[in-house]
């Protein structure tokens, strides 16, 4: 790539150009190839944009991109000089950039300006086009282009200079193709812009930087040149022309037709797209989905109801079987008490002539309910148990403990059978419990039929339906196209192999002219081999931006790791990054802006123009590791592109404290990378911003 | 103005290297001339003077065609 042409910005003045009030005088950029990087930072708000939208409108006669200017006038113009203009006064807004092609040894200077001029004193405020903005009627606005350049091939030093809007226009159009403005001057928020493909300019961009149109263009001239000999040394010449331009103007719809089919089918694939994604949602929401889930919500209710019932039907049991064996309980541990203190005093040899009420009762007062619950608050279990207690003290008067195994030895085989009882208590608190879950599960499944049918909106389905109708019959019409542009593109290619044949046939058979034979020979030979060449190239080229973007992104991405390569669409060059758990499309904000970088970067491989590289906002949405691992490698990861960074004052000092890793300005200057370096500040004596006023001012560093 | 060294490889590469130099510099002017009519350089009428003298010339070359008949 030795003959590449590197241009790079020379010097930028800008005079009234929004926030920057009066003439800045020139700011030289860096055009050192070992500090590259000329950097201009600041804090938000203080023409950073501006000075990017200028290049972009010095060069193309429009703003790249659009903020929302709060200044009065909203326009190009700095509202301050459009306020204070007074009648009969002038002034103007310019933005001069002087670029040299070091290549060529070639300047250029493209001076664009706005003069204004105050014709009265009406304040009322009309939208005028040449300023973008409201400025009062009484100011007069015109244009003004002038390119100056420097003829490489004459020794005088002196720049040759032309002013008609025409001739510039043309001549910058040469030189800075809008398609390529995408390759150098770059919108950081933008980057992401390259992964889908849908940007024309971008394919277009490539194509043209990249000099492919060349071949194609030098193939045109060679045929046209070939049919003319081949007309005028022909004895047959009406047939020979006429067949000529039959295949011309098969060519000409053959060519229409293979550029329109991509294009249709990308409508196609849109449109089939968004019907999917609609048919997706009416399905999701139809009428049927509606009343299945309405169904299954009332299910559920009707579920909860029985099971509701057999929680209450299982407590009612565990009551019945409590309150059944209550006495019986009460009575056995009576008795075990009863039995424990007669064996007591039976050792002791005290054995009392009778048990005493008291002593029975006692003994049942240490003893609650086995349930728990107080007997006091059970009156009936309260009343059974006094009167199990009569029969007890009624034994114990007849002297005979005897008495009392009696009485209560059927309730101990009673008792046993509770065991079982005791079981089923034991399995319905389990039914209960179990009971419950269900109960929470069924109330929970509710709780999201409910949300999903307020999510419905019935009138946005109804649009949604609507849409998908149109869409139905775009698709159907964009179907028809493309099935009608495959017939013409069938029957014209038939036709002109037919055609082809017919014209070698008038060539070899009615050229009677040696050297003219020669020279269509020679032709056809240059055309093939130029087809060739194109065809080739195109391939390559891919293959090189490929490689080049996959270097640098799995270099610096954010979690590179992921990844294992790039790919990229040899039709659209749009670019998608290859995860490794085949998850392309999930990439995220901080991932896209690298991968935008990388190839951008890339680009540069394969075009003869090195352009001047601008970046507004490079360290959109990434991290502090990957603003030093960007500043590690663009600056040298191309040889001889001139870089500047437009980068707020947080992404240039970094918070060092808080990342514990270098700023993006110490790892530049550790690398020797700045050639330039700017400060946008405020100027002190200019009117403050929310006074719609503020200038701003470029500070050199020493 | 500067053709895509790229091209001009890829131009040497398929006419081959034995290929005789006039035949290369045939390309070479002709994307070059090109080139400069691309970027406004040239007038139309000029191109095609151009063109019309590289078949005019370079078909009388006997070496040249010589090759190029070989190749076809």
């Amino acid at each position: 790539m030795s003959r590449q042409e590197i241009l790079r910005i020379k010097s930028i003045a800008i005079k009234n150009f929004r926030a920057y009030l009066g003439d800045s005088g020139p700011i030289l950029f860096s055009r050192n190839n070992n500090s590259p990087v000329t950097i201009f930072h600041g804090t938000n708000g203080l023409g950073k944009t501006s000075l990017f939208n200028a290049i972009h409108w010095g060069i193309y006669g429009e703003e790249k991109k659009s903020k929302d200017h709060k200044v009065k006038s909203e326009g190009l113009v700095n509202s301050y000089v459009i306020d204070t203009l007074q009648d009969g006064d002038n002034d103007e807004m310019f933005v001069k950039i002087q670029i040299e092609n070091q290549t060529n040894d070639l300047q250029y200077e493209i001076t664009r300006k706005i003069l204004i001029i105050k014709e009265g004193i009406s304040k009322e405020l009309v939208v005028n086009d040449i300023v973008g903005g409201k400025i009062p009627r009484s100011i007069v606005a015109n244009t003004e282009i002038t390119f100056a350049y420097k003829d490489p091939d004459s020794d005088d030093d002196e720049l040759i200079v032309t002013s008609n809007q025409f001739t510039v226009s043309a001549l910058l159009k040469k030189i800075f193709p809008k398609a390529t403005s995408n390759f150098f001057l770059l919108d950081g928020e933008l980057l992401d812009e390259f992964l889908n493909g849908n940007n024309v300019f971008v394919k277009k961009g490539i194509e043209d930087i990249s000099q492919l149109p060349l071949l194609q263009n030098c193939e045109k001239q060679v045929k046209s040149t070939s049919n003319k000999v081949g007309a005028s040394t022909t004895s047959n010449r009406t047939e020979y022309t006429l067949t000529e331009d039959k295949i011309t103007k098969r060519e000409e719809i053959k060519t229409k037709c293979e550029a329109q089919a991509p294009i249709i089918e990308k409508q196609i694939d849109e449109l089939e797209r968004k019907e999917a994604e609609g048919l997706k949602m009416i399905l999701k929401y139809d009428d049927e989905s509606i009343r299945k889930i309405q169904g299954q919500i009332e299910s559920n209710k009707t579920s909860l109801k029985v099971l509701e019932e057999n929680i209450k039907t299982n407590k009612k049991t565990i009551q019945r079987i409590v309150y059944d064996n209550l006495d019986k309980v009460i009575m056995r541990n009576a008795y075990q008490s009863a039995v424990t203190k007669y064996e007591q005093f039976q050792a002791e040899k005290k054995l009392p002539s009778k048990f005493s009420k008291d002593i029975l009762q006692q003994l049942l007062n240490e003893h609650e309910c086995v349930c728990g619950r107080n007997l006091n608050e059970d009156n009936e279990a309260v009343e059974k148990i006094k009167d199990m207690l009569s029969v007890s003290y009624d034994s114990t008067l007849g002297h005979s403990m005897n008495k009392i195994v009696d009485q209560t030895s059927d309730i101990v085989n009673e008792l046993k059978n509770s065991e079982e009882q005791i079981a089923e208590i034991k399995k319905c608190n389990e039914q209960i419990a179990d009971y419950r879950i269900k109960r929470q599960d069924l109330k929970n499944q509710n709780d999201e039929y409910e949300t999903e049918l307020d999510k419905v909106d019935s009138d946005k389905l109804e649009e949604i339906r609507k849409s998908n109708q149109d869409l139905s019959k775009k698709l159907k019409d964009a179907r028809d196209e493309r099935h009608e542009n495959e017939g013409t593109l069938q029957m014209v290619t038939d036709e002109l192999v037919t055609l082809r044949n017919k014209f070698d046939k008038i060539r070899r058979l009615t050229i009677k002219d040696e050297h003219a034979m020669n020279k269509i020979q020679l032709a056809d030979y240059i055309q093939n081999i130029l087809a060739k060449a194109h065809e080739q190239l195109r391939s390559e080229f891919v293959e090189i931006v490929k490689e080049k973007t996959e270097e640098l992104y799995m270099k610096t991405a954010p979690q590179a790791h992921i990844f294992h390569g790039i790919s990229i669409d040899k039709n659209t060059f749009a670019i998608e990054a290859n995860r490794s758990d085949g998850k392309d499309k999930e990439i995220s904000r901080g991932q896209a802006h690298v991968l935008g970088i990388s190839f951008i970067n890339a680009i540069r491989h394969i075009t003869t123009k090195n352009y001047f590289m601008i970046i507004d906002s490079p360290f959109h949405n990434i991290s502090q590791q990957e603003r030093i691992d960007i500043c590690d490698e663009i600056p040298t990861s191309h040889e001889n592109t001139q870089l500047t960074l437009l980068v707020t004052d947080s992404e240039y000092e970094g918070d060092v404290k808080k990342t514990n890793l270098p700023s993006v300005r110490s790892t530049l200057k550790k690398n020797n990378s700045i050639g330039c370096e700017y400060n946008l500040v405020q100027k002190p004596h200019a009117k403050i911003k929310s006074e719609e006023y503020f200038k701003t001012n470029v500070e050199e560093y020493s | 103005m500067v053709v895509n060294e790229r091209i001009l490889q890829k131009v040497k590469e398929l006419i081959g290297d034995s290929a005789p130099q006039e035949l290369y510099e045939v390309f070479e002017q002709i994307l070059e001339q090109q080139s400069k009519y691309d970027q406004m350089e040239k007038e139309p009428e000029t191109i095609k003077k151009f063109y019309q003298g590289v078949l005019e010339i370079n078909s009388k070359n006997e070496k040249l065609m010589k090759w190029v008949e070989k190749d076809v």
